[in-house]
């Protein structure tokens, strides 16, 4: 008779083999980010007609702006850093004075990550990745090891920190285009587009 | 076990994921199956664990992380999301049923059934940590550490997991002989 321990180390060793074929993963893989993408565009246009109609029942009401906090402790992810290969900088979106309208005003939360293309964004607690736009004079550089997103205020931010700030999801396509630089990946053209800013 | 670590093929992700699958793939399995207790829902957190893994696998090769480490620890909150969504009853059921359809696997399935039952009786957070201390056979440094408890915490939890399992074949034992 064996014992539980026995029967732990032994019984799921002699299951026959499992059918893993990696090529229908990385095909389950894709869908699932482009399910991600549909469940936050989803999501977006929710946000946005709840934002639209909160705004003409509140009027001329005085918007109030999310505090942003960081706490680079409680991050979950591998963060990305630049490899020895490819010294350049990942590519960070900023948007220009002009094209901005409002301050989107939704609460914006998860990690500060660089996506696989080398695009700053932010992946949020269901693990989907979106492309933020950051506020006009937000730079990116390297402290030390550490790539680090400077806010307008001098606030630096570390890639793979858990932020909570203000922000909102651009559900225009068309005129999330005219925010994104002309050099940017073509795979991260097609990410969603999140505004994103800490207070100043 | 954990294994030595893999030797991968940095400069094509698709073919040191394949590997990784290959050598991995089957631990993987064993762990989601003494989770899920059902070889079909096994195979499927499985699959769904190395995909998300895949969707991170250069950030993961990026930051020097284990992606076996990655896999596990997506495949234990995997099954959490899991398991709150269906009974713990109908999965044992389905085990059963799906033994006696494939007669050619059958070889140990009576202890495949008496383990099936005996881990359903734990909890979750008692099933978690057996499964990785003793399928995976990890120490319980790394243990602790993938389920962020400490190491007291889960030597006490293993002890108690493995009391619950022993006192609740006991009856099996007497029924039998």
């Amino acid at each position: 008779m064996k014992n539980v321990e026995q029967l732990l180390r032994e019984v799921p060793a002699a299951l026959p083999e499992p059918d893993l074929d990696p090529a229908a993963i990385r095909v389950r893989a894709r869908r699932s980010r482009h399910r991600s993408a549909l469940v936050v565009s989803a999501a977006c246009t929710v946000l946005v007609a709840a934002v639209i109609v909160g705004a003409l029942q509140l009027g001329d009401r005085t918007p109030t702006i999310l505090r942003g906090t960081m706490d680079p402790s409680t991050s979950q992810l591998p963060t990305g850093s630049p490899s020895d290969e490819s010294p350049a900088l990942p590519v960070i979106v900023v948007e220009e004075p002009a094209s901005v309208q409002i301050r989107m005003q939704a609460r914006i939360e998860g990690v500060l990550e660089v996506s696989d293309d080398g695009c700053v964004g932010i992946q949020d607690v269901i693990g989907s990745f979106s492309l933020a736009a950051f506020p006009t004079g937000t730079t990116i550089g390297l402290e030390g090891d550490a790539l680090v997103v400077t806010f307008p205020s001098g606030t630096g931010v570390p890639v793979g920190t858990q932020v909570v700030g203000g922000g909102g999801w651009y559900n225009d396509r068309a005129f999330a285009e005219t925010l994104l630089p002309d050099d940017l990946p073509e795979t991260c053209r097609s990410l969603p587009l999140v505004q994103f800013y800490l207070e100043d | 076990m954990d294994g030595p670590e893999l030797a991968f093929a940095d400069e094509d992700p698709d073919i040191a994921f394949e590997v990784f699958v290959r050598e991995r793939g089957p631990a993987l399995y064993r762990a989601a199956w003494a989770l899920a207790l059902d070889r079909a829902d096994a195979e499927d957190l499985t699959q769904e664990a190395l995909a998300r893994t895949y969707r991170h696998w250069r950030r993961i090769r990026r930051a020097d992380t284990d992606p076996f480490a990655y896999a596990r620890r997506t495949l234990v909150n995997l099954r959490v999301d899991r398991w709150r969504r269906r009974s713990r009853e109908s999965a044992t059921l389905r085990e059963y049923v799906s033994d006696r359809r494939v007669p050619e696997v059958a070889s140990g399935v009576e202890d495949r059934a008496e383990l099936a039952g005996l881990l359903d009786r734990l909890s979750l957070p008692q099933r978690r940590v057996v499964v990785l201390r003793y399928v995976l056979d990890l120490p319980v440094a790394v243990v602790a550490r993938e389920l962020r408890m400490s190491e007291s915490n889960v030597k006490t939890t293993c002890s108690r997991a493995l009391a619950v399992m022993r006192a609740d074949r006991t009856p099996t034992i007497l029924e039998e002989s």
